[in-house]
């Protein structure tokens, strides 16, 4: 397998000092290539289990492996896309992109060559001289996903890349999303506690549970692609982790949106 | 008309003041020596003006402080980005620095005076002192605060130390960095006057008191409004500068 978590558990030091176990006993196999949604509600520990996978955070016992080497810190082909985008204010857009191409051997030209066509892939040709400041919020965060695809990275993290966003303009990006990564077969780690988002992008869903964060169930996601919310199976799909959540009868779950 | 409407009220507030100097002037038993009327004032700037003194010593003292300010913000701001950046200086330096801060500038004269005797430079040391430490104290602070999303970025994207520092660490802490500048600005002009009242032969300080000396009220009063009117002017430039620069890192909605 190309990432491997093995019994990760990870505690916090609260400040009235009592410990915190944030995550109890993870273990988690990913393949490469694959797209994998941790879903459940705020406080399960998706954050922290994503932070330790990406070697932000250490663990407190247990591994985590990645291509077989264990992870040891932040990496460059590892890379993450927060909610609040994290882009540069005092950088055109263009230049946003070229970030990360600064370190690697590559000519101005170059860089900017490759910024344009990151930038053309999210649908954002004409905004390379523009600053974050002008833009939407999704906007903003195409910026950013065009950022991190352009360093070609092996892993992208997304820690609920879409929760500031508008419901529509949320739909247009998990669309496009879905056709993005496809083109460029990353592996996809994501974050979200939108049980449609999670349907709409994943191969596989991690429900996550909290106190202690822990894994509750393990779901393929089988739908052919573009998945739509409308579809039987994706409203079957649905009820099924509906159900983890809340375990009553098929006919009582009503879910509107 | 929103200038209009910010002019419109500076001279409504300006009128009212001098109204009221007046007022205590005729209305009062002061003695017009001791205390001249703005319209006296206004003509010995005029006289002043006339004979060329004025306009030199504006110049020096607009040039001391020039000095002293670009120098005390330059190194302010280059200290407190790497005290903030290796925080364990900072947390071994913030104690001493917080024992300096409450010593006024002035107090540090007669040492200043003894080094380096007197002229130009006790008058910039002081400016220096003044806007040094605001610059410094809130560079360190904006830096140890600095949003940790930046620090992720810049791993994920091979950002590396020492780089980080003038790639990321700088520009995202500018808009407080230009803040501090500001509130300097305002304290190293004040401190202007008294480092020039001592051993200066020219200059608004000096000024004053040669004013003093000559008991000459409608000078002394003349460099009092002129220190105030030329530090209205600064801030309000400054000011104009801060908020671009807010604007421009996106962090205000003003227009
Ligand atoms: N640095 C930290 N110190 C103390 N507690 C933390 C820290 N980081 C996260 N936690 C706690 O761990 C739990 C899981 O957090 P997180 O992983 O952010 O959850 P999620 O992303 O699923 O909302 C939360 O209860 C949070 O308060
Ligand atoms: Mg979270």
């Amino acid at each position: 397998m190309y990432i491997e978590i093995e019994h990760a558990r990870k505690t916090f030091l609260k400040q009235s000092g009592e410990t915190f176990t944030a995550l109890e006993d993870v273990t988690l196999s990913i393949e490469r290539g694959e797209f994998v949604c941790l879903l459940g509600a705020s406080g399960c520990g998706k954050t922290t289990l994503m932070n330790t996978i990406a070697g932000f955070e250490s663990l407190t016992s247990g591994s985590i492996r990645i291509d077989g080497k264990p992870v040891r810190g932040p990496r460059q082909d590892y890379v993450m896309i927060f909610q609040q985008y994290g882009l540069l204010p005092w950088r055109s857009v263009r230049k946003n992109v070229e970030l990360g191409l600064e370190s690697k051997k590559i000519s101005r030209a170059e860089r900017s060559r490759i910024a344009e066509e990151y930038l053309k892939l999210v649908g954002l040709s004409g905004f390379a001289e523009q600053y974050p400041r002008n833009l939407s919020g999704g906007q903003q965060q195409r910026v950013a996903i065009a950022r991190a695809l352009a360093v070609k990275p092996e892993i992208l993290f997304m820690d609920e890349p879409f929760g500031a966003l508008d419901p529509i303009t949320r739909c247009r990006l998990q669309l496009d999303l879905q056709r993005i990564v496809r083109n460029e077969t990353h592996t996809v780690i994501f974050v979200t506690h939108d049980i449609d988002e999670a349907i709409c992008l994943a191969d596989r869903i991690v429900l996550m549970e909290a106190d202690p964060g822990r894994i509750k169930n393990i779901f393929p996601v089988k739908l052919n692609r573009p998945r739509y919310r409308s579809s039987p199976d994706f409203i079957a799909m649905r009820q099924r982790i509906l159900r983890e959540f809340f375990p009553v009868n098929d006919t009582q779950i009503e879910y509107f949106i | 008309m929103k200038v209009f409407r910010q002019i419109w009220t500076i001279i409504v507030s300006v009128a009212l003041l001098l109204a009221l100097w007046e007022a205590i002037v005729r209305f009062s038993d002061i003695s017009p020596a001791l205390l001249p009327s703005p319209l006296v004032v206004l003509k010995a700037i005029a006289e002043l003006c006339r004979n060329g003194s004025l306009r030199q010593n504006i110049t020096d003292s607009l040039w001391r402080f020039a000095i002293g300010y670009v120098l005390a913000i330059s190194a302010g701001t280059i200290l407190g980005i790497l005290v903030g950046w290796y925080k364990s200086i900072f947390d071994y330096l913030n104690p001493i620095l917080q024992f300096l801060r409450p010593i006024a500038p002035v107090a540090w004269m007669p040492f200043i005076v003894l080094f380096w005797g007197i002229g130009d430079l006790p008058a910039i040391v002081i400016i220096f002192i003044a806007a040094f430490f605001p610059v410094l104290l809130t560079t360190a602070r904006a830096v140890i605060n600095l949003d940790p999303v930046y620090l992720k970025i810049s791993a994920n994207y091979g950002v590396k130390s020492p780089s980080i520092l003038w790639k990321i660490v700088f520009p995202a802490v500018f808009p407080q960095i230009a803040n501090s500048f500001h509130i300097a600005l305002g304290s190293a002009w004040i401190f202007l006057v008294s480092g020039e009242m001592v051993g200066t032969q020219s200059g608004l300080g000096f000024m004053i008191v040669d004013a003093r000396n000559n008991m000459r009220s409608d000078h002394l009063l003349a460099a009092m409004v002129l220190v105030g009117a030329i530090g209205l002017i600064l801030d309000l430039l400054i000011g104009k500068a801060e908020l671009a620069i807010l604007k421009f890192w996106g962090q205000t909605d003003v227009h």
